[in-house]
């Protein structure tokens, strides 16, 4: 779409681009942002405060970093949807590495190892096998949990240790952003560099695009595909270890209550096709703070926690009208 | 296979092994059938109860809510769309049932309004996502959310059975003829379902309509009509799953069925259909649900840790798609 925009030259000037982005994807999604930010000001006293904001923000960055991996990989027209027992598995490892060997980093590295195991194991199963990346992946989902309840036999694992320096890293601030939120933020942009101006990023969206033309034109198809499950695997693990970090525990039902659904709603929201090969990272963020802050107000609003997947679920389904709006009214644009 | 009796009756034995032959050694059913008879061997020799009237008669009655749902869900995604919101209708459907019954102790309107509940989401689930175009998965995912919503919305807590009408307790509990009630349920909504899935128009149409909507659109077949009809099939299926689920449990619970729409959806991949559409069995459902009851009839019978059961049920869906990808690539379908 940048591409498209770029080569339009008939406007130019700050006020034409500012009309043309306005008719794009990302700023629907701000508009939709900022709607829901305002109407929760105006319900509910509470979210008046700064802090609120900062809070959520560090709440949301698991989803945002997991986020990262399934948009890259959604690209490319693939699916993870193991990526809530990931969080499980990574919190268990670690915190089982903690306790046999008295030494946080090498816990650390264990639990971020998991992620690019599983996914290497995603990516030998789908590139080489060729077996469908949705039904494999629910296959890992349960296969992960399972061998996580049957290892800790469903109870938490604590962190005999007790390293603070570990949960502490959950709580600290740089300035006044969280931690895990500044740690979002890198990850979003490197994966925004790498999407957008490196061959890698483009290639991502070729093969999303047709992949039968994708591999005829050269492009490694299987490699790259390969390389997205480690990343989007390896992206679910950082989740779960900040996860780990908030709770000091390694927790077997970390994840289950349908972390991949609301990762993957947010993507969607943000724009990603299920078919691949359109959306932007920016509007995967967008969608995600949108979910995140939705939930955020209803709470503070004392609102059941299960009517606010009543209002989650209508806002996805208007979101996604109004993504499948946009692409009418565009191609009556370019008649 | 049936039409082999047609043949001279040489010929047509000869006839009937090739295919059968070709059946168990070419096809996904084939595959499925040879491991859930590996299966079956394997429990029988270890286990004294397993091959028992009574042991069978408690596996199938416990897969018979998934098998309902999963043969709606078979149809709908031959048809190339999907539901995710049967499980949470496992849990409204339920509540609202159970309240109805207590309120009116009338057992046909409770059934009613159940399935009456099916027929109103399967319109909203093919008004999103055929009239909107919104992508099935994406609209019923976020039907996910609502309904689960909804039914926690009707009641905080769960709605116990204040109406002791003994019939209802039967639906999920009796016996008929020595056969417990769900399994009779099940294998007549199969059977119903699988006549109309490969011998009657409606079911070339839904095989049609997935497998190439332009050209069955060009062709003259409704295909926005062929989609809700699957839409409201599903979701009435899995409300009568609801209901028969609620019986057995003999009260209403707004946290019930949570996953319930993995294992179905689970379940009717795992039998062959295509997530793609166009392409699919109905056996083929049958034989992956028998599997995954098995799978956990085995692990409790053999007393093993029973956290094993969810890491099975994936291994062998990972399993199954492996030897279904490699049985294509033999065959050079892909």
């Amino acid at each position: 779409m940048a591409v498209l925009s770029k080569g339009r030259r008939g406007n130019s000037g700050a006020a034409g681009r500012m009309s043309r982005w306005l008719l794009t994807r990302e700023a629907g999604l701000v508009i939709l942002l900022l709607a829901v930010v305002v109407l929760f000001w105006i319900l509910e006293p509470s979210t008046r405060q700064q802090r609120v904001y900062w809070d959520l923000l560090r709440e949301i960055s698991p989803n945002l970093i997991a986020a990262i991996g399934v948009t890259m990989l959604m690209l490319a027209g693939e699916f993870d949807l193991s990526i809530g027992s990931m969080l499980a598995v990574t919190g268990v490892t670690t915190v089982v590495v903690f306790n046999g060997t008295d030494n946080m980093w090498l816990g650390i590295i264990a639990g971020l190892a998991t992620g690019p195991i599983v996914g290497s194991i995603h990516g030998y199963l789908v590139t080489q096998q060729k077996m469908n990346s949705l039904v494999t992946t629910l296959g890992s989902l349960f296969a992960l949990r399972g061998m996580v309840y049957v290892y800790t036999n469903k109870t938490p694992i604590i962190d005999e240790n007790g390293f603070y320096d570990f949960q502490d890293a959950y709580y600290n601030n740089l300035g006044p952003a969280p931690l895990p939120f500044v740690l979002a933020v890198i990850l979003v942009v490197l994966a925004l560099i790498v999407l957008t101006q490196t061959e890698f990023g483009r290639n991502i969206y070729a093969i999303g695009g047709n992949e039968t033309a994708a591999r005829v034109s050269g492009i490694k198809v299987t490699l790259i595909k390969f390389i997205l499950f480690v990343i989007c695997a390896g992206c679910a693990a950082i989740s779960g270890m900040i996860l780990t970090m908030q709770t000091g525990t390694g927790y077997f039902d970390s994840g289950s209550s349908g972390f991949e659904l609301i990762v993957i709603a947010g993507v969607v929201l943000g724009g990603i096709a299920l078919s691949g090969g359109k959306g932007s990272l920016v509007g995967t963020v967008l969608g995600i703070l949108i979910l995140g802050m939705t939930a955020k107000g209803l709470r503070l609003m004392g609102v059941n926690t299960n009517m606010q997947l009543m209002v989650t679920g209508s806002i996805m389904i208007l979101a996604v009208f109004m993504h499948s709006f946009h692409d009418r009214i565009s191609i009556f644009r370019k008649r | 296979m049936l039409d082999s009796s047609a043949e001279t009756r040489g010929r047509g034995i000869g006839k009937f092994l090739t295919r059968a032959s070709h059946w168990l050694l070419h096809t996904q059913e084939g595959v499925l059938f040879f491991i859930v008879a590996a299966i079956w061997v394997f429990l029988t020799i270890q286990s004294p109860v397993f091959f028992t009237g009574r042991n069978i008669g408690v596996l199938l009655s416990q897969v018979s809510m998934t098998a309902i749902t999963a043969v709606g869900m078979t149809i709908l995604l031959i048809s190339g769309e999907i539901d995710a919101s049967v499980g949470s209708m496992q849990a409204f459907v339920g509540v609202i049932v159970m309240s109805v019954l207590n309120s009116t102790s009338n057992l046909a309107l409770g059934i009613m309004v159940g399935l009456a509940i099916g027929v109103v989401v399967g319109l909203i689930n093919s008004l999103i996502s055929l009239r909107l175009g919104i992508n099935s998965l994406i609209a019923t995912l976020a039907m996910l959310s609502i309904v689960r919503g909804a039914a926690f919305g009707f009641t905080e807590a769960s709605i116990q059975n204040t109406h002791k009408i003994p019939t209802f307790t039967e639906i999920g509990n009796g016996f008929f003829l020595g056969v417990p009630w769900p399994i009779i349920f099940f294998f007549a909504v199969f059977l119903i379902f699988y006549f109309v899935l490969s011998r009657t128009t409606f079911g070339r149409f839904v095989h049609a309509v997935g497998a190439n909507p332009e050209a069955a659109t060009l062709a003259g077949i409704p295909v926005r009509l062929v989609k809700m009809a699957g839409f409201v099939l599903t979701s009435v299926l899995a409300s009568f799953s609801a209901i028969i689920l609620l019986s057995r449990l003999n009260s209403g619970q707004n946290g019930i069925g949570a996953g319930f729409e993995l294992e179905a959806i689970g379940a009717v991949l795992l039998g062959g259909t295509s997530l793609s559409g166009g392409e699919g069995s109905m056996v083929g459902t049958f034989l992956a649900v028998l599997l995954l009851g098995t799978l956990k009839n085995g692990i409790v019978l053999l007393d093993i840790n029973s956290s094993w059961q969810v890491a099975v049920t994936g291994l062998i869906i990972i399993v199954a798609v492996l030897l279904d990808a490699r049985r294509r690539r033999r065959l050079g379908q892909d």
